[in-house]
């Protein structure tokens, strides 16, 4: 599992740890029972502070993507099939308006961000299949 | 988290049926005397008195571990056969147990007739290591070869090795993780203790140094829980061990002059696994057959074992440049 922080991404650091597990995860690369990194394992090798790894991980246990329990290592969560959708649906839709926002103030257009989405769709699609 | 056995359970049969018929007879045999003679001199005088339950718990504590301890060697020869063949391991804890029930239900018959002088009993331990063997025999004869392969993934390197890129130019830090925690380092580290601990609290009451080496045991066999971690940064390579963390190897990133995907047999090559040391290099490994050999500036080349080894093979190349 690889772990990049970069200075140069506006996002905060813990958000970008949020986001790489995740991606990994949809990749394939973790795979359910995979084990994540220990919070100062990481915190040491990345040169950053272990309460930003550790918020981190809280999230993405929050989301429901790993299994984080005291004295037990960080391990990926089995995949959810039922989840509550209307609440799923809700908080995707909020973080998506504020993507649109974020979109439309930079001067994009609307028909351009549909594009995007299709695109990433595909992408995404495609490296679930492979 | 879900293994399959390669070696049969089956196969542990018969020391298991030694240990039931051994832990059925002391229920049956009714109460058993509160003190008796527990340790006897070469001419089968007794020279100790203690509670029976020292000697059933010794007997037994010890066959459960050497139960544990056989279906983990017979797993790992197995994983390692290439073809069917007899596995002479497999008789360790089929000898060793009946032979100790044997014993046991000696003394059990010794505590009922009252007789003053224990003559080792021979009588019950031979039949029952006897027809423990020729059955375990049987059993390993019967036993299905089913070919091992650990199970390999393909990673997407060439994608690693872009992001690697990425990172060094952008002045990113980052780390690559990979690990090693096989199932049977959470048996050793996790059930042996545990067992050695209830042995400690049944002999320390009679004999305090059992129970001290027993605790001392139990608790350095602890320390590998959590199995190998390698850590790779933009400056080093690290590899920490167990609940602790220790880190067992830094080596600069400066330091290497080359690396190769290695395919190598455990048992053959260096003799089991964990931190080994043969003529030509430093493995460290938990389980499979491959890894990364890397070649250093100075001193014997280290080979760190991985379950995707290419994938480690990618960011090594990424960081350092060498192909």
């Amino acid at each position: 599992m690889l772990l990049t922080i970069n200075e140069k991404d506006s996002r905060p650091i813990y958000l970008q740890i949020i986001s790489q597990v995740k991606e990994q995860v949809s990749s394939g690369v973790l795979k359910p029972g995979d084990e994540l990194p220990s919070v100062r394992d990481l915190a040491d090798s990345l040169g950053i502070n272990m309460h930003t790894v550790r918020s981190a991980y809280l999230k993405l246990r929050d989301q429901g993507i790993i299994n984080l329990r005291l004295g037990r290592k960080a391990r990926i969560a089995p995949w959810q099939k039922t989840a509550n959708l209307t609440i799923v649906r809700d908080s995707i839709s909020e973080r998506l308006r504020e993507l649109i926002i974020d979109a439309l103030l930079s001067g994009m257009s609307a028909d351009s961000f549909r594009e995007l989405v299709n695109q990433q769709l595909k992408e995404i699609n495609e490296e679930v299949n492979r | 988290m879900k293994i399959k056995l390669v070696h049969p359970l089956w196969t542990h049969l018969p020391s298991v049926v030694a240990l039931i018929i051994l832990v059925i007879y002391i229920l049956t045999t009714g109460p058993l005397p509160a003190e008796a003679p527990v340790h006897f001199g070469f001419s089968g005088e007794p020279n100790r008195y203690g509670s029976p339950w020292e000697v059933f718990g010794i007997t037994i504590g010890l066959s459960v571990i050497f139960i544990l301890v056989s279906i983990l060697f017979d797993e790992l020869w197995a994983r390692q056969e290439k073809a069917k063949s007899f596995n002479w391991l497999s008789l360790m804890d089929d000898i060793f147990v009946p032979f100790m029930a044997g014993v046991g239900l000696g003394y059990l018959s010794f505590l009922k007739s009252g007789d003053d002088s224990f003559s080792f009993p021979w009588a019950y331990a031979l039949p029952m290591v006897g027809g423990a063997v020729a059955l375990a025999i049987i059993l390993d004869t019967l036993r299905p070869y089913r070919p091992y392969s650990a199970p390999l993934t393909i990673e997407d390197s060439p994608t690693l090795k872009a992001e690697i890129a990425k990172s060094l130019k952008e002045n990113a830090s980052f780390v690559y993780w990979d690990y090693q925690n096989p199932f049977y380092v959470s048996l050793i580290t996790v059930v042996l203790p545990l067992v050695m601990f209830l042995v400690a609290a049944i002999t320390s009451f009679s004999q305090i140094w059992v129970g001290v080496v027993m605790l001392v045991v139990g608790i350095t066999l602890i320390i590998p829980y959590g199995g190998q971690r390698t850590l790779v940064t933009r400056n080093q390579v690290a590899i920490r061990w167990g609940i602790l963390g220790i880190r067992v190897l830094r080596l600069k990133i400066t330091d290497i002059t080359g690396m190769t995907v290695h395919e190598f047999q455990p048992l053959k090559d260096f003799g089991g696994y964990g931190i080994r040391i043969n003529r030509e290099m430093t493995a460290y490994y938990l389980r499979g057959n491959r890894g990364i050999k890397i070649t250093k500036t100075k001193g014997k080349a280290v080979l760190i074992g991985s379950d995707h080894p290419e994938a480690l093979l990618a960011v090594l190349q990424g960081i350092t440049g060498l192909e």
